[in-house]
Protein backbone atom coordinates (compact mmCIF):
# COMPACT_ATOMS: atom_id res chain seq x y z
CA UNK A 1 0.00 0.00 0.00
CA UNK A 2 0.97 3.42 -1.00
CA UNK A 3 2.43 5.99 2.35
CA UNK A 4 0.47 9.33 2.14
CA UNK A 5 2.50 12.19 3.43
CA UNK A 6 1.08 15.26 5.34
CA UNK A 7 2.75 18.49 6.12
CA UNK A 8 1.10 18.91 9.74
CA UNK A 9 2.19 22.54 11.69
CA UNK A 10 2.80 22.72 15.55
CA UNK A 11 1.23 26.41 16.29
CA UNK A 12 0.97 28.26 19.43
CA UNK A 13 2.23 31.71 21.40
CA UNK A 14 6.56 31.02 22.43
CA UNK A 15 6.96 28.88 25.05
CA UNK A 16 3.92 26.77 25.32
CA UNK A 17 5.91 23.33 24.56
CA UNK A 18 5.80 22.67 20.37
CA UNK A 19 9.18 21.68 20.24
CA UNK A 20 9.16 19.72 23.75
CA UNK A 21 5.73 17.84 22.37
CA UNK A 22 8.04 17.07 18.72
CA UNK A 23 11.13 15.84 20.63
CA UNK A 24 8.37 13.65 23.02
CA UNK A 25 6.70 11.69 19.73
CA UNK A 26 9.72 11.70 17.47
CA UNK A 27 13.04 11.43 19.79
CA UNK A 28 10.60 9.97 23.37
CA UNK A 29 13.22 12.87 25.34
CA UNK A 30 12.10 16.01 27.30
CA UNK A 31 13.90 18.88 28.64
CA UNK A 32 12.99 21.12 31.24
CA UNK A 33 15.04 24.11 29.44
CA UNK A 34 13.14 26.45 27.32
CA UNK A 35 15.44 27.09 24.07
CA UNK A 36 13.46 29.31 21.72
CA UNK A 37 12.89 28.31 18.22
CA UNK A 38 14.13 30.37 14.88
CA UNK A 39 12.47 29.71 11.96
CA UNK A 40 11.30 26.20 11.85
CA UNK A 41 12.92 22.57 12.55
CA UNK A 42 11.22 19.88 10.18
CA UNK A 43 10.85 16.42 11.46
CA UNK A 44 8.85 13.34 10.04
CA UNK A 45 7.45 10.37 11.83
CA UNK A 46 6.18 7.39 10.51
CA UNK A 47 2.14 6.69 11.88
CA UNK A 48 -0.27 3.68 10.47
CA UNK A 49 -4.21 5.17 10.39
CA UNK A 50 -6.63 2.64 10.57
CA UNK A 51 -5.12 0.05 7.40
CA UNK A 52 -3.09 3.31 5.92
CA UNK A 53 0.43 4.70 6.33
CA UNK A 54 1.52 8.19 6.72
CA UNK A 55 4.54 10.01 6.64
CA UNK A 56 3.78 13.12 9.02
CA UNK A 57 5.93 15.76 8.18
CA UNK A 58 6.12 17.90 10.82
CA UNK A 59 6.76 21.40 11.14
CA UNK A 60 7.68 22.55 14.25
CA UNK A 61 7.12 26.72 13.14
CA UNK A 62 8.53 29.51 15.24
CA UNK A 63 5.86 30.79 18.30
CA UNK A 64 3.90 34.41 18.20
CA UNK A 65 5.06 36.77 20.27
CA UNK A 66 4.49 40.80 20.67
CA UNK A 67 7.43 41.04 18.00
CA UNK A 68 6.53 38.52 15.30
CA UNK A 69 3.63 36.73 14.11
CA UNK A 70 3.80 33.71 11.80
CA UNK A 71 3.89 34.10 8.29
CA UNK A 72 1.46 31.85 6.12
CA UNK A 73 4.40 31.10 3.80
CA UNK A 74 4.97 28.58 6.74
CA UNK A 75 2.31 27.04 6.56
CA UNK A 76 1.77 26.28 2.62
CA UNK A 77 0.79 22.85 2.11
CA UNK A 78 -0.46 22.10 5.50
CA UNK A 79 -2.68 19.77 6.25
CA UNK A 80 -3.98 19.67 9.33
CA UNK A 81 -2.11 21.17 12.78
CA UNK A 82 -1.84 20.98 16.16
CA UNK A 83 -2.50 24.25 17.78
CA UNK A 84 -0.90 24.36 21.44
CA UNK A 85 -2.09 26.66 24.44
CA UNK A 86 -0.58 26.74 27.61
CA UNK A 87 -3.62 27.01 30.03
CA UNK A 88 -1.37 28.88 32.95
CA UNK A 89 -1.13 31.79 30.89
CA UNK A 90 -4.09 33.45 29.25
CA UNK A 91 -2.05 35.26 26.49
CA UNK A 92 -1.28 32.08 24.57
CA UNK A 93 -5.36 31.28 24.28
CA UNK A 94 -5.41 34.14 22.68
CA UNK A 95 -2.77 33.92 20.39
CA UNK A 96 -4.05 30.31 19.82
CA UNK A 97 -7.49 32.07 18.72
CA UNK A 98 -5.20 34.31 16.30
CA UNK A 99 -3.11 31.80 14.42
CA UNK A 100 -6.59 29.67 14.21
CA UNK A 101 -8.32 32.33 12.36
CA UNK A 102 -4.93 33.13 10.14
CA UNK A 103 -5.04 29.36 8.79
CA UNK A 104 -8.62 29.55 8.02
CA UNK A 105 -8.07 33.15 6.26
CA UNK A 106 -5.64 32.17 4.19
CA UNK A 107 -6.01 28.03 3.46
CA UNK A 108 -9.58 27.66 4.40
CA UNK A 109 -10.65 24.68 6.88
CA UNK A 110 -8.46 22.48 7.96
CA UNK A 111 -8.50 19.42 10.74
CA UNK A 112 -6.92 20.80 13.86
CA UNK A 113 -6.35 19.14 17.24
CA UNK A 114 -6.42 21.46 20.33
CA UNK A 115 -3.84 20.55 22.37
CA UNK A 116 -4.08 21.99 26.11
CA UNK A 117 -0.46 21.23 27.44
CA UNK A 118 1.50 21.30 30.70
CA UNK A 119 -1.00 18.96 32.37
CA UNK A 120 1.07 18.19 34.76
CA UNK A 121 0.89 21.50 36.07
CA UNK A 122 -2.90 21.38 36.26
CA UNK A 123 -3.29 23.09 39.81
CA UNK A 124 -1.94 26.64 37.77
CA UNK A 125 -4.67 26.17 35.02
CA UNK A 126 -6.81 29.76 34.50
CA UNK A 127 -10.38 28.49 34.72
CA UNK A 128 -13.28 28.87 32.07
CA UNK A 129 -11.65 31.01 29.29
CA UNK A 130 -14.35 32.09 26.32
CA UNK A 131 -11.84 31.77 23.68
CA UNK A 132 -11.17 28.60 24.64
CA UNK A 133 -14.43 26.99 24.22
CA UNK A 134 -14.44 28.68 20.94
CA UNK A 135 -11.05 26.35 19.62
CA UNK A 136 -12.72 23.46 21.29
CA UNK A 137 -15.96 23.71 19.23
CA UNK A 138 -13.52 24.25 16.14
CA UNK A 139 -11.45 21.39 16.80
CA UNK A 140 -11.86 17.78 15.55
CA UNK A 141 -10.09 17.29 19.60
CA UNK A 142 -9.00 18.82 22.66
CA UNK A 143 -6.44 16.69 24.13
CA UNK A 144 -4.49 17.88 27.44
CA UNK A 145 -1.50 16.87 27.09
CA UNK A 146 2.13 16.66 28.77
CA UNK A 147 5.98 16.55 27.05
CA UNK A 148 7.24 16.27 30.90
CA UNK A 149 4.64 13.07 31.84
CA UNK A 150 4.78 12.00 28.12
CA UNK A 151 0.74 12.43 28.80
CA UNK A 152 -1.64 12.59 25.50
CA UNK A 153 1.34 13.20 23.29
CA UNK A 154 0.99 10.48 21.20
CA UNK A 155 -3.33 10.68 21.21
CA UNK A 156 -2.53 14.09 19.67
CA UNK A 157 -0.91 13.08 16.48
CA UNK A 158 -2.93 9.74 16.17
CA UNK A 159 -6.14 11.92 16.32
CA UNK A 160 -4.86 14.34 13.83
CA UNK A 161 -3.36 11.77 11.71
CA UNK A 162 -6.72 9.83 11.91
CA UNK A 163 -8.35 13.14 9.93
CA UNK A 164 -5.61 13.25 7.43
CA UNK A 165 -6.32 9.77 5.89
CA UNK A 166 -9.61 10.18 3.91
CA UNK A 167 -8.42 12.79 1.29
CA UNK A 168 -5.40 11.94 -1.09
CA UNK A 169 -2.97 14.40 -1.39
CA UNK A 170 0.77 13.21 -2.09
CA UNK A 171 1.18 9.45 -2.76
CA UNK A 172 4.96 8.41 -2.25
CA UNK A 173 6.59 6.58 -5.64
CA UNK B 1 28.69 26.63 -4.49
CA UNK B 2 30.57 29.39 -6.88
CA UNK B 3 28.53 31.59 -8.98
CA UNK B 4 30.76 30.07 -11.66
CA UNK B 5 29.24 26.62 -11.37
CA UNK B 6 25.53 28.05 -10.58
CA UNK B 7 22.34 27.97 -13.51
CA UNK B 8 21.73 31.48 -14.77
CA UNK B 9 18.58 31.36 -13.33
CA UNK B 10 20.05 30.63 -10.07
CA UNK B 11 22.90 33.70 -10.37
CA UNK B 12 20.20 36.00 -11.66
CA UNK B 13 17.91 35.31 -8.64
CA UNK B 14 21.41 35.64 -6.18
CA UNK B 15 22.27 38.85 -7.75
CA UNK B 16 19.04 40.29 -7.41
CA UNK B 17 19.25 39.11 -3.46
CA UNK B 18 22.86 40.21 -3.00
CA UNK B 19 23.14 36.81 -1.54
CA UNK B 20 25.41 35.06 -3.79
CA UNK B 21 28.54 33.91 -0.82
CA UNK B 22 25.65 32.21 1.14
CA UNK B 23 24.44 29.86 -1.55
CA UNK B 24 24.57 26.15 -0.41
CA UNK B 25 22.47 24.45 -3.13
CA UNK B 26 20.03 24.60 -5.79
CA UNK B 27 17.83 21.72 -7.12
CA UNK B 28 15.91 22.36 -10.98
CA UNK B 29 12.73 20.54 -11.28
CA UNK B 30 10.33 19.80 -14.04
CA UNK B 31 6.79 20.26 -14.17
CA UNK B 32 6.62 16.53 -12.31
CA UNK B 33 9.08 17.63 -9.85
CA UNK B 34 11.94 15.22 -11.05
CA UNK B 35 15.31 16.89 -10.49
CA UNK B 36 16.83 17.66 -14.03
CA UNK B 37 19.84 19.16 -11.68
CA UNK B 38 21.32 20.03 -8.37
CA UNK B 39 24.38 21.35 -6.89
CA UNK B 40 25.96 22.41 -3.92
CA UNK B 41 25.42 20.71 -0.37
CA UNK B 42 22.06 18.93 -0.20
CA UNK B 43 23.03 17.74 3.25
CA UNK B 44 21.80 19.88 4.51
CA UNK B 45 18.28 18.75 3.16
CA UNK B 46 19.12 15.86 5.40
CA UNK B 47 19.89 13.48 2.05
CA UNK B 48 22.97 12.90 -0.24
CA UNK B 49 21.15 11.04 -2.97
CA UNK B 50 18.50 12.40 -5.00
CA UNK B 51 17.02 10.09 -7.47
CA UNK B 52 15.77 12.00 -10.44
CA UNK B 53 12.78 9.30 -11.36
CA UNK B 54 11.04 10.08 -8.22
CA UNK B 55 9.39 13.40 -7.08
CA UNK B 56 11.57 15.38 -5.15
CA UNK B 57 8.60 15.49 -2.87
CA UNK B 58 8.80 11.81 -1.68
CA UNK B 59 12.90 12.47 -0.65
CA UNK B 60 12.96 15.55 0.78
CA UNK B 61 10.14 16.17 3.50
CA UNK B 62 10.51 20.03 3.66
CA UNK B 63 9.02 20.26 -0.16
CA UNK B 64 5.65 18.57 0.51
CA UNK B 65 2.94 20.75 -0.24
CA UNK B 66 5.02 23.69 -0.73
CA UNK B 67 6.18 23.23 -4.83
CA UNK B 68 5.11 23.80 -7.19
CA UNK B 69 4.72 27.89 -6.53
CA UNK B 70 3.59 30.18 -8.65
CA UNK B 71 6.17 32.85 -10.12
CA UNK B 72 6.26 34.71 -7.01
CA UNK B 73 9.21 33.42 -4.98
CA UNK B 74 8.10 31.76 -1.68
CA UNK B 75 10.56 31.98 0.84
CA UNK B 76 10.86 29.92 4.31
CA UNK B 77 13.61 31.82 6.60
CA UNK B 78 15.52 30.12 9.22
CA UNK B 79 14.62 26.43 8.38
CA UNK B 80 16.87 23.31 10.03
CA UNK B 81 16.53 19.73 9.28
CA UNK B 82 19.95 18.86 10.11
CA UNK B 83 20.97 19.94 13.94
CA UNK B 84 22.43 23.39 14.36
CA UNK B 85 22.18 24.12 10.84
CA UNK B 86 19.80 27.02 9.42
CA UNK B 87 18.91 27.58 5.44
CA UNK B 88 16.77 30.05 3.80
CA UNK B 89 14.75 28.45 1.30
CA UNK B 90 13.81 29.81 -1.84
CA UNK B 91 11.01 28.67 -3.94
CA UNK B 92 10.29 30.24 -7.58
CA UNK B 93 9.30 29.34 -11.29
CA UNK B 94 10.67 30.47 -14.21
CA UNK B 95 9.20 29.22 -17.74
CA UNK B 96 8.18 25.41 -16.74
CA UNK B 97 11.05 24.84 -14.60
CA UNK B 98 10.84 25.03 -10.81
CA UNK B 99 13.54 26.12 -8.80
CA UNK B 100 14.61 25.10 -5.22
CA UNK B 101 17.63 27.38 -3.67
CA UNK B 102 18.96 27.02 -0.50
CA UNK B 103 21.00 29.60 1.34
CA UNK B 104 22.94 29.51 4.36
CA UNK B 105 21.78 31.44 7.20
CA UNK B 106 23.28 29.62 10.04
CA UNK B 107 25.33 32.46 11.39
CA UNK B 108 22.24 34.94 11.57
CA UNK B 109 20.02 32.63 12.98
CA UNK B 110 22.12 31.69 15.93
CA UNK B 111 22.92 35.55 16.64
CA UNK B 112 19.01 36.12 16.01
CA UNK B 113 18.17 32.60 18.55
CA UNK B 114 20.63 34.62 21.35
CA UNK B 115 18.77 37.47 21.53
CA UNK B 116 15.34 35.88 20.85
CA UNK B 117 15.99 33.92 23.95
CA UNK B 118 16.98 36.82 25.96
CA UNK B 119 13.70 38.76 24.72
CA UNK B 120 11.14 35.88 25.23
CA UNK B 121 12.55 34.62 29.13
CA UNK B 122 12.37 38.21 29.77
CA UNK B 123 8.63 38.15 28.67
CA UNK B 124 8.21 34.98 30.46
CA UNK B 125 9.69 36.74 33.76
CA UNK B 126 6.79 39.63 33.08
CA UNK B 127 4.10 37.69 32.68
CA UNK B 128 4.97 36.11 36.01
CA UNK B 129 5.15 39.14 37.80
CA UNK B 130 1.40 40.20 36.44
CA UNK B 131 -0.04 36.74 37.13
CA UNK B 132 1.24 37.14 40.57
CA UNK B 133 0.27 40.76 41.08
CA UNK B 134 -3.29 39.89 39.77
CA UNK B 135 -3.51 37.31 42.70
Amino acid sequence: MSILQRKVCMLGSYAVGKTSLVRRYVDSIFSETYTTTIGVKIDKKMVTAGEQQLSLVLWDVYGEDSHQSVVPAYLRGLSGYILVVDPTRETTVQSAVKLHQMVETNFGNKPFVLALNKSDLKDQWIGEQRDLSYLEDSAIARIETSAKTDTGVDEMFDNLAAALVPSNEVVLE
Amino acid sequence: MSLVATPITIARYLRKLGADTRALAYLELDQSLHVIASGGNLEILGTTTINSNKSITSQVDILVGLIPTGTAPVIIANAQMVKDRFFDLHLFKELERQWVLLLDSTESARNLQADQQVRLNNALLLEQEQKSEKK
